[in-house]
């Protein structure tokens, strides 16, 4: 088992400390999202041993109850996001008026959000992983950065989260972070100031399809903005 | 009635998720015969076994009338499997925000009055469930493989999305289709549910 915390998003001395790229990431996400813990609880095999990875922003005293007070049989996050395909919305304040555990009462008592988003990143049995992302207002009701959604934005950080702590499994070959000739072309016009309509037109492909390019390179790259995607790209030289 | 389930709830629903796979069945299999095993008298793949979630469209006794199997790109997907030369060239369609609709089906006998523009009410149905799904947890597209009669119904609706490549299979027009999740297709949703 590996538990890693940066309680308040910072590593503390003394602390299993979250590796500096993830929580480099879960900084930007909590700046872009606006929230307020994220935490992911990863279930994976490694040479066919069944393996459990917490990395975890919330307070310490919140975390200890996990293993002190078995949260973990009781977390809707883990017990329904682990073996979900779409995300799922908590809203603890109705939870605690629904359900007779402790679970939600607590939540609310601890004061590290009213709603939770867990978003599952499934690699089929070799890596479930649950990550959570708390709220202090309604998730939904956070408006789109361009033209992404929230829920969107949440979808992607989840498994950018997951492909920089786990990287790529051998058994995930298929999703190789080397970029196709196309996708490369798609990301060297966007670069260039392009819009997808026009890139559309040039490489005579359709709108969606362009949108669908900038999609799979975000996946393969870990990114969620346009910029960081660009940057990214530039660092691996994928592109000039 | 609408009803999305997910893989912790098919204990829930287990009556109307069978009701789903005996309808795969008797399209998939009696009818179009794309797939050529089963299990017993339901077809259920591969790709169920992993974490998915079914729109299903019902009836007051809980039979399915129209249903659809959706699965994040990120995982395995039937277009991967079964059909990866039917993507354009080049193109992985591997994210977490695209979402492969497959196994899409509807009970021609018991699928409800056709509305006006010659779809049927569960196709309809359908179109809306998946729509409010991808809302709900943050879906931007959807990638399908249908036979075109399908595509066609949804496009009456102004829901086809857009053909990325289409080919004959067995004398059957069949289309793999693009659907973006845009404001304008929320709208039109929003204005179709009177139909349900």
């Amino acid at each position: 088992m590996k538990i890693a915390i940066a309680p308040e998003f910072r590593n503390q001395l003394g602390l299993p400390s979250v590796k500096k790229r993830v929580l480099q990431r879960m900084v930007t996400a909590k700046a872009d999202l606006r929230c307020r813990h994220i935490s992911i609880w990863a279930e994976h095999r490694l040479k066919g041993k069944k393996e459990l990875t917490v990395i975890s922003t919330f307070p310490t005293s919140w975390i200890s109850k996990y293993s002190i007070g078995g949260f973990s049989k009781l977390d809707p996050s883990i017990q329904k996001g682990l073996s979900s395909a779409g995300a799922l919305i908590f809203d603890f304040e109705v939870m605690s008026r629904e359900t007779s555990d402790q679970f939600a009462p607590q939540v609310l008592k601890a004061d590290i959000g009213r709603y939770a988003v867990c978003v599952p990143v499934n690699k089929f049995v070799d890596l479930n992983v649950a990550v959570t992302f708390t709220f202090d207002v309604e998730p939904q009701s956070i408006g789109p950065t361009g033209t992404e959604p929230i829920m969107a934005r949440l979808q992607q950080y989840a498994h950018s989260l997951v492909k920089i702590e786990f990287g790529e499994l051998p058994e995930h070959s298929k999703t190789s972070d080397v970029l196709t000739k196309r996708e490369q072309e798609v990301l060297r016009a966007v670069k260039s100031g392009k819009t997808y309509d026009e890139i559309a037109e040039i490489l005579g492909i359709s709108k969606w399809t362009v949108v669908a390019h900038i999609r799979s390179v975000k996946a393969k790259l870990g990114t969620v903005r346009l910029s960081d995607t660009l940057t990214e790209a530039l660092a691996r030289k994928y592109i000039h | 009635m609408i009803l999305h389930v997910e893989t912790h709830e098919r204990e829930k629903y287990a009556k109307q998720l069978r009701s789903y796979f005996r309808l795969r069945k008797k399209v998939f299999v009696d009818q179009l015969r794309w797939v050529e095993t089963t299990d017993g008298d339901i077809e259920f793949d591969e790709l169920d076994v992993f974490p998915c979630t079914y729109t299903l469209y019902v009836d007051k006794n809980d039979e399915v009338l129209a249903g659809a199997r959706l699965i994040p790109t990120t995982q395995m997907t039937l277009l991967e499997r079964w059909f990866p030369e039917l993507l354009p060239e080049d193109m992985s369609f591997k994210s977490p925000t695209i979402w492969e609709s497959s196994r899409y089906c509807i009970d021609g006998v018991r699928s409800g009055k056709k509305l006006s523009s010659g779809a049927k009410r569960a196709n309809l149905a359908i179109n809306i469930g998946n729509l409010d799904y991808a809302l709900r947890v943050g879906i931007t597209e959807f990638i399908t493989v249908v036979e075109y009669r399908l595509f066609a119904m949804s496009n009456t609706f102004g829901m086809g999305g857009q053909i990325l490549s289409e080919w004959e299979y067995d004398g059957m027009r069949v289309v793999c289709v693009m659907i973006s999740i845009t404001e304008e297709n929320k709208a039109l949703a929003d204005k179709m549910r009177v139909f349900l």
